[in-house]
């Protein structure tokens, strides 16, 4: 908005000067009257054009700007890093070793690969998606009640696709939440021969904190939960054995931003 | 002076599809105490509709969905002489949602109520079962406007109906749970 009144303020004011008005009280007067007053106003144009020449510059008066909507304050930041994980599994076991029964273990291995995502990056939040792949080792071994044979169950491989939606303390710190689809390769073997290997679907649920170091690059540590779902094993002696190894996750990550 | 009030009231409605990874759930089948889980793959189309109170940059607001379509899933084991399909072809929710606005354009929400799904089944012996099932549905999603006045939606949200018992020949106490994860995309007409 531009507010042009003290220029009209002025104009008056120094055109009451100009007619000899003596006291400040009666040029207060003639402002007044000039303002309220339209045959004032028509005497006004020509008598200001006409000492125009002797008036004061008026000053620069800002030529109207068309309203123009603002671009989007988003940008779009991608990156790539290595990501490293301990994880701590949880197999669990259904209708084993008889239908109806249940059976958990433990097991603690680390995988290691990359990560690579790309993100909208709003005021103080941020929305993208990312990827991760890693490779490594969380073997577990069990011994199956009343049959007595080990099990034996790894996970070397997962990959996982999530939306992240984070939240910016400042330039440098943000925390974050993530999910998506994720798929592992599960192996299993049993000292009585069967085995089963295949990739098994679920999901993936994360949340982390990121640092940034420098613009470039940054840090990330985060938690995330892995559920395979349940699925059918071949597991000698039990016919409708059904594994579900889900998985914990410590992870820290590298990233340079491109 | 009391300032107005800042909060505005808006209303939506579009066509909504989705495509749907269930995994009912079983008790006692194929044998008593026993816990197995079926999979299904299919897609449903339907309609969207709600309002919403927006007070920048959040809003809040209840909005219904009803989506028709197939999902069916079929499961055997020959072993215990068990065969089994299951279809949910129609699915309606009405949820509560929570949004924030990351600009003009993006909001992210999260969306919660109850749903209703009719599901049919069919064993090995003929036997059936037609009902509507009660259950409830939570979501996450991203909204994009396109314009001012239509709206891109697309959102995941995960549906289970609780455990209830089923008819299955020769499994009286057979019990199922159809869950179901579904991935959505709404075109929407802001009014």
């Amino acid at each position: 908005m531009i507010d042009t009144r003290p220029m009209q303020d002025t104009n008056q004011t120094s055109l009451c000067d100009r007619l000899h008005v003596g006291t400040i009280g009666a040029t207060a007067m003639c402002v007044l009257v000039c303002r309220g007053a339209l045959l004032c106003a028509a005497l006004l144009v020509p008598l200001t054009t006409a000492e125009a020449a002797d008036l004061p510059a008026p000053p620069a008066f800002p030529a109207q700007v068309p309203a123009v909507v603002p671009p989007p304050s988003r940008q779009l930041e991608c990156y790539a890093g290595v990501i490293g994980e301990a994880v701590i599994s949880n197999p669990h076991f259904d209708n084993v070793p008889t239908p109806g029964a249940t059976l958990d273990s433990t097991s603690v291995g680390g995988r290691g690969g990359g990560v690579g995502g790309c993100d909208l990056v709003f005021a103080h939040t941020y929305l993208g998606m990312d990827a991760t792949a890693v490779y490594g080792w969380t073997r577990n071994t069990n011994i199956i009640p009343i049959t007595g044979h080990s099990f034996t169950v790894n996970t070397p491989f997962e990959a996982a696709l999530r939306v992240r939606f984070g939240y910016m303390f400042d330039p440098q710190f943000s925390v974050y939440v993530a999910g998506g689809p994720s798929v592992g390769y599960t192996t299993t073997s049993e000292s009585a021969g069967l085995s089963d290997v295949g990739f098994n679907w679920g999901g993936q649920l994360a949340a982390g904190i990121e640092y940034r170091f420098t613009p470039d690059w940054r840090i990330r540590t985060e938690y995330a939960f892995t559920w395979p779902g349940s699925d059918s094993i071949g597991m000698t002696g039990v016919p409708l054995a059904r594994l579900n190894p889900i998985e914990h996750l410590a992870r820290v990550a590298i990233i340079r931003r491109f | 002076m009391v300032p107005p009030p800042s909060q505005s009231y808006g209303c939506y409605a579009g066509v909504l599809g989705e495509v749907v990874v269930s995994h009912p759930s079983f008790n006692n089948v194929p044998v008593a105490g026993a816990y197995m889980e079926d999979y299904a793959l299919g897609g449903r189309g339907g309609g969207i509709g709600g309002c919403d109170i927006i007070f920048a940059p959040s809003y809040f607001g209840v909005e219904v969905t009803a989506v028709y379509g197939k999902v069916q899933g079929n499961s055997s084991i020959p072993t215990f002489g068990f065969a089994f399909t299951q279809n949910v072809p129609f699915e309606s929710a009405i949820r509560l949602r929570y949004g924030y606005m990351l600009d003009q354009q993006f909001s992210v929400y999260v969306a919660g109520g109850a749903s209703v799904g009719y599901m049919t089944t069919k064993d090995i012996a003929g036997v059936t079962d037609n009902s509507y099932r009660w259950g409830a549905q939570v979501g996450v999603g991203v909204e994009y406007r396109v314009t001012p006045d239509w709206g891109l939606r697309t959102e995941y949200a995960y549906t289970w109906p609780p455990m209830a018992s089923v008819n299955i020949s020769g499994l009286p106490q057979a019990r199922i749970s159809p869950t179901e994860h579904l991935v959505r995309l709404a075109i929407v007409r802001h009014f």
